[in-house]
């Protein structure tokens, strides 16, 4: 306790007052008139002025620890992670509402397809003898659903609504090598299209075949003409994550600009150091 | 839309704009980590249990209530997590993995105090309970206020106050006895 306190006036603070508001005179929490209390208490007091100097000490000691940094993986996932979840939404719950117009068509357009399908497989049974061209008939198949889901796939990419959109996409991922058309469409989309997550999942779609240099190309083109942070982190975490030199400049490009997000420019910054 | 408040970036998401999580994940992935980090956990579960933080926080979007604190919210779920991990621990008898900071997680300290003191101070944070350490990582390394504090920890301001410098009191035992 206190060996003072008794002799002190009664407008004194007393210890325990010391002990409710040490923490807050520590952080600059108090106004004047309380700091000043406090100050003419610790003069006075030698037991109090110790045990605040020793708070003092560990309170600095522990805003002096610097926050650590999460590795890349922690991005990297995390957008693998929400690119996915879109896709298992799409369709499900969307913010634009769907009208019962455009299902109806949307069904339509599926029957038409399944009818298809089973025309075809029952014209190829009935064109081939059964035996000898199993595999052409396959052959066939597959050809035909590719066909199908590329039609699909430019024919939703033009819905109003972006979860029919998203719902094209889905179909591009699906397909084993795409050609150039279906590049070009993706790489409109990435570009032009008015919501971000359809923007966000072309840039998915076309990230498959990066391994194409013009595929390549277009993503690292795209990085100068978003201005969205979303699609810029989804880019620059695609183009880091495959190590591409060219993307050097227009990520520099991004962490220049002053309109760029905080968060957008530590990445921008992240991605750069993995690069050169 | 990088400037709206997280209530109205929640809502959007709820409502279906998944992309936008990308903001929040981008505002608080670094202190969810630290969060984690700072009780106690490895580097590498820390990475998985805020990875798996954003996870619930799109899966269960539609438990978050419109006007409800954003921040707040995400902090419960990471005492959540954090419990859950510390059972699992528990439940496993893993010794090792509660043994809390490794030496090699130890760096990116300030230069101005010799290493002692904040191996120390670990010593110090290692002797809290749970719930003081929890306070004093919310508060002091978080940089979050008593009123924020309050409706995660589900406690007053005053009783936050008094606690909080309850277990700085014993920090500073612990410490000072190291000496």
């Amino acid at each position: 306790m206190c060996l003072f306190q008794t002799e002190l006036k009664t407008t004194d603070m007393k210890c325990e007052e010391l002990e409710e508001k040490i923490i807050d005179y520590l952080d600059n929490k108090l106004d004047k008139e309380e700091n000043l209390e406090i100050e003419k208490h610790l003069e006075t007091c030698e037991r109090c002025l110790d045990e605040f100097r020793d708070l003092q000490e560990v309170m600095e000691l522990i805003s002096s620890k610097e926050e650590v940094e999460p590795d890349d993986s922690l991005r990297i996932n995390f957008y693998h992670m929400l690119h996915s979840e879109i896709k298992k939404s799409k369709g499900s719950r969307t913010a634009e509402t769907t009208s019962p117009w455009f299902n109806r068509t949307i069904f339509r357009i599926a029957a038409g397809f399944a009818l298809l399908i089973c025309g075809t497989i029952i014209g190829i049974m009935i064109q081939s003898g059964v035996r000898n061209s199993h595999q052409a008939q396959l052959e066939q198949l597959r050809s035909e659903v590719t066909t199908l889901k590329k039609t699909a796939m430019f024919t939703m990419l033009k819905e109003e609504s972006s979860s029919n959109r998203l719902q094209a996409l889905n179909y591009a991922d699906e397909l084993d090598a795409p050609d150039q058309n279906v590049i070009e469409v993706l790489v409109k989309t990435l570009n032009t299209d008015k919501n971000v997550n359809v923007r966000m999942a072309a840039a998915y779609a076309l990230a498959k075949y990066a391994d194409q240099q013009q595929v390549c190309d277009s993503l690292v083109k795209s990085l100068s003409l978003q201005s969205d942070p979303i699609l810029q982190i989804t880019l620059i975490n695609i183009l880091v994550e495959r190590r591409e030199k060219s993307a050097v400049k227009p990520i520099q490009k991004i962490l220049t600009d002053e309109n760029t997000m905080e968060e957008v420019k530590h990445i921008a910054e992240n991605g750069i150091k993995m690069l050169i | 839309m990088q400037n709206n408040p997280d209530e109205m970036i929640m809502e959007n998401v709820r409502e279906g704009n998944l992309s936008e999580m990308s903001i929040l994940f981008e505002r608080y992935q670094r202190k969810l980590y630290n969060f984690f980090f700072r009780m106690g956990i490895n580097r590498e579960a820390s990475r998985d249990l805020t990875q798996n933080l954003f996870y619930r926080m799109i899966r269960y979007r539609h438990t978050y209530k419109t006007g409800s604190c954003v921040k707040s919210w995400i902090y419960q779920i990471a005492r959540n997590l954090h419990n859950d991990y510390r059972s699992k621990e528990k439940k496993a008898g893993d010794l090792f993995v509660s043994s809390g900071i490794y030496p090699s997680d130890i760096a990116q300290t300030d230069d101005s105090y010799p290493e002692e003191d904040f191996e120390k101070l670990e010593t110090a944070l290692m002797t809290l309970s749970d719930a003081q350490r929890e306070l004093i990582v919310l508060s002091r390394y978080l940089g979050l206020k008593y009123e924020e504090i309050s409706p995660i920890i589900k406690q007053s301001v005053p009783a936050i106050k008094v606690a909080i410098y309850r277990a700085i009191r014993q920090l500073r035992c612990v410490y000072f006895k190291q000496n």
